[in-house]
């Protein structure tokens, strides 16, 4: 607020009551909102953690089909023939890698961490009860 | 001694998951929003109705709240804003007949009067029941205007940003308000 002192008018009061009637209000549409985001995202939740879990087995399995991890062992037996031939171990690992896979697990991760983020942020308030009436 | 948080800290907080701020900042404001929607409306029960609504709006909204503005400002937007369409629904807002569509003072006389309403009080030695009645009979921007700076002690600047309207006009409404209250003292 500003410099401006001249606060000549008076504020009105409110009646008696009101003033709880006013954040009794509030409260109940903010229990109301927090328990249906507590059942939307309880539901895309456990949709995410399905995905999750389905996307992590179908990476895991493309992962094994692909023949990479065989490359990948090169590094412990012979470290320098991937040196010797990085571009083409690249070009190998870029088109065998399952990236559709990987992106689908992710973004099912995102999802579940996300739900749960607002499971929590709302369930405190979700739970509470309109205060009762003085 | 711990001092109070600002709006900002407590909005800032809210957004990050303290119920409890946003709690704070409806104490802080309730009484306010309420005296502030009475005086444009003059009706208890609308004035609670309006509240309600700008409670529910600044709860809904406040992810939106620019932090480099005041919080009041911006709160006391969103209760003229409801206040004048809960009138206009109404069809009880006398809206003044100088006011263009877009909110602007169309009227460029000199208003060489610029006699603050404290002075106008003094005065007319009037007591501040008689002045309240009297400011029902303005227009609502004006009744408004007067309510933000001698009501609430906004400057005329955040005056400006709370009607949406440039500083020039709000000065020459401020100023056109007073003349329209000494007339109306007079009259």
């Amino acid at each position: 607020m500003g410099n401006n002192s001249d606060h000549i008018l008076s504020a009105e009061k409110m009646p008696a009551g009101a003033r709880d009637n006013l954040i009794r209000g509030l409260e109940s549409k903010r229990i109301k909102s927090a328990r249906w985001n507590l059942a939307i995202f309880l539901g895309v939740g456990i949709a995410a953690l399905a995905a999750t879990i389905v996307a992590i087995m179908l990476f895991t399995d493309e992962f094994a089909q692909s023949g990479i991890h065989q490359y990948l062992s090169l590094i412990l037996t012979d470290a320098d023939a991937i040196f010797d031939f990085w571009q083409d171990f690249l070009i190998i690992f870029a088109e065998s890698f399952p990236i559709a896979a990987l992106i689908a697990a992710l973004a099912a991760i995102v999802a579940f961490l996300y739900s749960i983020k607002i499971i929590f942020r709302n369930i405190k308030t979700a739970m509470a009860k309109v205060r009762l009436a003085k | 001694m711990t001092s109070q948080p600002t709006d900002q800290k407590l909005a800032a907080e809210y957004l990050l998951g303290s119920d409890e701020a946003l709690d704070q900042l409806i104490e802080r404001y309730l009484d306010r929003i309420y005296a502030f929607t009475h005086r444009i409306t003059q009706n208890s029960a609308d004035a609670r109705d309006i509240t309600q609504e700008v409670l529910v709006k600044v709860w809904r909204k406040i992810g939106s709240y620019d932090s480099n503005y005041a919080f009041s400002t911006w709160v006391f937007t969103i209760a003229k804003n409801s206040s004048f369409d809960f009138l206009r629904k109404k069809k009880q807002a006398v809206f003044s007949d100088f006011t263009n569509a877009l909110g602007e003072n169309l009227l460029e006389e000199s208003l060489e009067d610029n006699s603050p309403l404290l002075e106008i009080v003094a005065d007319r030695k009037l007591d501040k029941d008689h002045l309240e009645k009297v400011l029902t009979k303005l227009p609502i921007e004006y009744r408004t205007i007067l309510s933000l700076r001698y009501g609430e002690g906004f400057t005329l600047t955040e005056i400006a940003k709370i009607m949406g309207k440039p500083i020039n006009t709000t000065k020459s409404q401020s100023r056109r308000a007073l003349l329209e209250l000494r007339k109306l003292l007079t009259s």
